[in-house]
């Protein structure tokens, strides 16, 4: 058989008959081994299989979902750790207002660092600021 | 009698790929069905043992198998399939030709030399085919055995096409001049 124009290297075709023969296998492909094949097929494109495939990604999004969940309640639940704790009203004066950033400044807490203090200030200076434009 | 598939391989594989379930068996089955007999005469030129070739013709079926979804990520066809089919029938016999030296005392597979289409049989055509280098034996096969174009030869082979074009024709012209064979040319 001529494959390409410009080549010519051939062979007789009774030698090519020759070497085809030849080349053939002692036996046949056993119907053993037709059926492995088609069940590892079957395996393969199982329905299961295909299940596993589109389920992934929603174990993926799911098992992402609970992390984010933990995460959060992690830090809702740190003591003294949020400004949501911190911005309260600290003198039990009914408001919150610079005074109870001072009461919080002389409380001998550690776990109050002067950055938290600062931002609490500029919190409640924020505040005085909404109110002064209504 | 069963009727012979019209599809393609491109389309056989792109079902594989991505068609439903009863599609992709249906697909595969064609598409073995259609190469088998190919891959373990492939088989066979190496291992030269029957049990052995069907290992290999297993193997190499499996191996095609997984690059399908799932588990894997599809196969992508940029040559014929025949190519992917003959690498990897060649790659599993010598595989386990290794093994099989490693487990018996004397192995029959050197790895020094690469292992070419061997031909056992004491007829003259054996006789020739045998005096020819491996590599010249191997393309001599794929060209006019397999029917492939020199082109796939070169891809399977993974060598320049002109390596092909020279091998082929080194080995022709020796086959010429071959008293094994002589009386074919004659005719």
């Amino acid at each position: 058989m001529k494959h390409e124009e410009d080549y010519d290297e051939q062979l007789p075709d009774s030698l090519i008959g020759e070497l085809k023969t030849a080349d053939k296998p002692d036996s046949l492909i056993s119907a053993k081994v037709d059926r492995t094949i088609a069940r590892l097929a079957r395996e393969q494109f199982s329905p299961r299989a295909e299940r596993r495939r589109l389920r992934a990604p929603v174990w993926y999004a799911a098992a992402a979902s609970v992390a984010l969940a933990l995460f959060l309640l992690q830090i809702q639940l740190r003591p003294d750790s949020g400004s949501a704790g911190m911005y309260s009203d600290v003198d039990e004066s009914g408001q919150i207002d610079i005074a109870d950033v001072l009461a919080l400044a002389r409380r001998d807490d550690r776990t109050i660092t002067q950055s938290e203090l600062d931002a609490f200030a500029m919190h409640v200076v924020s505040l005085d600021e909404s109110g002064d434009d209504t | 009698m069963r009727q012979v598939d019209g599809r393609s391989d491109a389309e056989l594989v792109g079902l594989c790929n991505s068609g439903s379930r009863r599609a992709a068996i249906d697909a595969f089955q064609v598409l073995y069905t259609r190469h088998r007999d190919y891959v373990l005469r492939v088989a066979f030129r190496y291992v030269r043992d029957t049990d052995l070739a069907l290992d290999v013709l297993q193997e190499t079926f499996t191996y095609l198998l997984r690059k399908f979804p799932p588990p894997g990520n599809g196969l992508v066809l940029n040559a014929q399939l025949q190519t992917l089919l003959y690498v990897a029938a060649k790659n599993n016999a010598i595989s386990l030709l290794r093994k099989e030296s490693r487990t018996e005392a004397n192995g029959r597979f050197d790895p020094e030399q690469m292992p070419a289409p061997a031909y056992r049989d004491d007829s003259d055509l054996g006789r020739l085919l045998t005096g020819l280098a491996p590599e010249q034996r191997e393309v001599v096969t794929l060209r006019f055995v397999d029917d492939l174009a020199l082109q796939d030869i070169a891809e399977i082979l993974d060598i320049p096409l002109g390596t092909v074009k020279s091998r082929l024709h080194t080995a022709v012209q020796a086959m010429r001049n071959s008293p094994y064979v002589k009386d074919f040319f004659d005719k």
